[in-house]
C-alpha cells in the first residue's frame, strides 16, 4: 500500500482496493484506505469500477449440468486393481532402490579393494601360509649364496667331484669368484635352482663335447682319478679344463687367469683329461680365432668354449678382459636357466583372495544388474497399468 | 449422514457414498470447468475426469474443505485439458465462445425474451473477458467473483498462499475491468451499471 494519508499524489494499490472490496484487508489498513478514499477521487473511481466488475461477474448465471457425472459401480473394481498396481509399484520401487544401493556398495567396495583401501577378506591367513611355504626356499637360497660368496679351493673341488648338476654350477662359480659374484648380483639366489635346471638341460652338450665317455667330463674326472702329472703348461691345462667346465655349464668364458693361481691342485688333476681331450680329433664344424691359439694344447676343444668372438680374439692374454663377457654370459645363462625352470616345473595356479574376490565381484555385479533391469522393467509396466 | 461420514464411506470404496458427493458438487465443478475452458464438451470431460480422479484419490483427503479439495482436482483437470488442447487445436477460445449458440444457461420461466437475450450477451462477454486472462488469474477470479469462495478456500483450491491469491485476484479484476469498459456497448445495461457505480 502506498501513502494512504492525505492525498499528496499517491494512490492506493490495486491489491489493497481489491482486498478492501472483498473485506480481506486488515482493520487498520481498511481505516487508512477509507481516509484516503475520502480525499482521492482517482482511487474512488477505481474502486467503483472494480466493484462494478465484480457485480457483473457475480451476476453471471449458473449453467445447468448437461448430464450426470455419477460414477458407475465398475470404478470400484478398477480402484481395487489400481490399488494392487500401486502396491506393486511401491514394492518394485523399494526393490529398485535396494538393488541400486547394493550395486553402489559393491562397486565402491571393489574400487576400494583395487586401491588397497580395504583389506581383502581372508587375505591375512593365506599370506601367512604363503610366507611359511616360502621360508625353506629362502633358506636354500641363502645357503647357496653363502657358498658362492666364500669360494674356497676345497669347496670347489668338492663341488667339482659331485655327480649332480648342482656341483657343476658351484664349481664353475668357485673357479671364477668375481664372475659368480657378479652373477649373484644379477640373479641373486634364485639362480641356484635355475642353474641346476640349466645344467640338467645342457647335459647332452657336455656329453657331445667330451671324448672320454658318455658320462660327462666332470663325472669322468671323479670316477677316474688320475695321478697328478705336472705339466709345463699348467696354466694352459687349467684354462682348458676350466674352459671345458665353462662350456659344459654354459658359462663360456669362466676359464681365465683367476682359476690358474688358487687352484693349482685342481689344475693338476684336470690336466690328463685335457690332454686326452686334446688328443682326440674334435669335429668342430666352426673355427674361431681362439682355436688357432698356438699356446693351447686343447686347441680343438678350446674352440668350443671360446667361441665368443670378443674374448676369443685375445686369449689367453686377453682372458682377463674376457671377464666382462663372462658376466654377461652368466646373466644370460641365469635368465635362460630361469626360463628353462619355468618350462620344466609345473606351475600350479593358486587362486589368491583378490582373484576370488574379483570373480565373486563380477558374478554379483552381473546378477545385480540383471535384477535391476528386471525391476525397472517391472516399474515401468506397473506404472503404466496403475495409470490406466 | 453428514459430509464427513459420506467421505469416510467413500474412502472405504463405497461408490454410492462418493456419488452423493458428486451430486452435491457437480454443478459447481462443471461451471468452474466451463468458465475455465469456455467449451461445454471439454467442460464435461474435465468434470467427469475430476470426479474419477477424486474417487481414486479420496484416500488422500485428510480433512478440511471438501469443496476446495474437489475444486482443486477440477482445476487441475482443466489445466490438463488446456495443455492438451494447445497441442492440438489452433482455434482460439474466443471463437469457441462465439460459436456457442445453444447456451445451456438455466432458463427462467418468468424471464422475458429480451431479458434472455441480454443474459446471453452478458454470458458471452464475460466468457470472452475471462478468455483474455492467464490461467492462474482466470481460476482465481472465477472462484472468487463468480462462485463466491473466500481467499482461504481459493488458496486451498489453487494450492497457493493468501498473498498470491490477493495479487492474482487484483490483477485479474483490473484486466476484467479494462476489458468490460472497452466493450461496455456489449453489456446489457453495463454502461449504465458502470456509470451508476462511478456516480455513486
Amino acid at each position: 500500500m502506498q501513502n494512504l494519508g492525505p492525498h499528496r499524489g499517491y494512490h492506493a494499490s490495486e491489491d489493497d482496493l481489491s482486498a478492501y472490496l472483498d473485506g480481506e484487508l486488515g482493520p487498520r489498513q481498511a481505516k487508512r484506505l477509507e481516509r484516503h478514499l475520502r480525499e482521492c477521487g482517482t482511487c474512488q473511481r477505481e474502486l467503483a469500477e472494480l466493484r462494478a466488475t465484480r457485480l457483473l461477474l457475480r451476476g453471471v448465471p449458473q449453467r445447468p449440468v448437461p448430464r450426470s457425472f455419477l460414477l458407475p459401480a465398475s470404478v470400484a473394481d478398477a480402484r481395487r486393481r489400481q490399488r494392487a498396481w500401486n502396491a506393486g509399484f511401491v514394492v518394485l520401487r523399494g526393490a529398485a532402490v535396494a538393488v541400486s544401493l547394493a550395486l553402489v556398495v559393491l562397486l565402491s567396495g571393489n574400487a576400494l579393494l583395487r586401491r588397497g583401501l580395504l583389506p581383502v577378506p581372508g587375505q591375512a591367513g593365506q599370506t601367512a601360509a604363503a610366507t611359511a611355504l616360502e621360508e625353506p626356499l629362502a633358506v636354500q637360497s641363502q645357503a647357496a649364496a653363502a657358498e658362492e660368496i666364500m669360494p674356497t679351493p676345497s669347496s670347489a673341488v668338492l663341488a667339482a667331484g659331485a655327480q649332480d648338476e648342482q656341483g657343476v654350477l658351484a664349481r664353475a662359480r668357485a673357479v671364477l669368484p668375481s664372475a659368480t659374484a657378479a652373477m649373484e648380483a644379477a640373479s641373486l639366489g634364485e639362480n641356484a635352482e635355475a642353474a641346476q635346471e640349466l645344467a640338467a638341460a645342457e647335459e647332452p652338450t657336455q656329453v657331445r663335447g667330451s671324448p672320454l665317455d658318455h658320462e660327462g667330463p666332470l663325472t669322468a674326472l671323479v670316477q677316474e682319478p688320475r695321478p697328478a702329472q705336472p705339466t709345463a703348461d699348467g696354466v694352459d691345462g687349467v684354462f682348458s679344463a676350466a674352459a671345458k667346465v665353462g662350456d659344459s655349464d654354459g658359462l663360456t668364458a669362466t676359464p681365465n687367469t683367476y682359476g690358474a693361481v688358487p687352484e693349482t691342485g685342481v689344475t693338476l688333476e684336470l690336466t690328463p683329461m685335457v690332454t686326452a681331450l686334446a688328443s682326440t680329433p674334435e669335429p668342430t664344424p666352426t673355427s674361431t680365432p681362439a682355436a688357432t691359439e698356438p699356446e693351447l694344447d686343447v686347441e680343438p676343444l678350446a674352440a668350443e668354449p671360446l667361441v665368443r668372438p670378443t674374448a676369443g680374439d685375445e686369449a689367453p692374454s686377453g682372458l682377463v678382459a674376457a671377464v666382462a663377457p663372462t658376466v654377461a654370459a652368466s646373466a644370460e645363462a641365469g635368465e635362460a636357466s630361469s626360463a628353462s625352470a619355468q618350462e620344466q616345473v609345473p606351475v600350479v595356479p593358486v587362486a589368491t583372495p583378490i582373484d576370488t574376490w574379483q570373480q565373486g565381484f563380477h558374478a554379483a555385479t552381473g546378477v545385480l544388474v540383471g535384477v535391476l533391469l528386471m525391476v525397472v522393467a517391472g516399474l515401468v509396466w506397473t506404472d503404466h497399468m496403475r495409470r490406466r | 449422514m453428514d459430509e464427513l461420514e459420506v467421505i469416510s464411506a467413500a474412502q472405504k470404496g463405497d461408490v454410492d457414498a462418493f456419488n452423493q458427493l458428486v451430486v452435491a458438487y457437480q454443478q459447481l465443478a462443471y461451471n468452474v470447468a466451463y468458465r475455465m475452458l469456455g467449451d461445454d464438451d471439454r467442460a464435461m470431460d474435465a468434470t467427469q475426469e475430476a470426479f474419477l480422479r477424486g474417487y481414486r484419490a479420496i484416500d488422500t483427503f485428510h480433512g478440511g474443505s471438501f469443496k476446495a479439495w474437489i475444486l482443486r482436482i477440477t482445476t487441475n483437470a482443466c489445466y490438463d485439458v488446456l495443455r492438451s488442447t494447445k497441442r492440438r487445436r489452433t482455434t482460439p477460445i474466443d471463437d469457441l465462445v462465439d460459436d456457442d449458440e445453444h447456451s445451456g444457461i438455466l432458463e427462467d420461466d418468468q424471464e422475458t425474451p429480451e431479458q434472455h437475450v441480454q443474459r446471453l450477451d452478458l454470458d458471452e462477454v464475460i466468457q470472452a473477458a475471462l478468455a483474455t486472462l492467464p490461467e492462474d488469474q482466470r481460476t482465481v477470479v472465477i472462484l472468487s467473483d463468480i462462485h463466491g469462495l473466500n481467499y482461504g478456500e481459493i488458496a486451498a483450491a489453487t494450492n497457493v498462499s493468501l498473498g498470491t491469491v490477493k495479487s492474482r485476484l487484483s490483477r485479474a479484476r483490473a484486466k476484467m475491468r479494462s476489458y468490460l469498459l472497452d466493450h461496455r456497448e456489449l453489456l446489457p445495461g453495463g454502461l449504465r451499471l458502470f456509470d451508476d457505480t462511478i456516480e455513486t
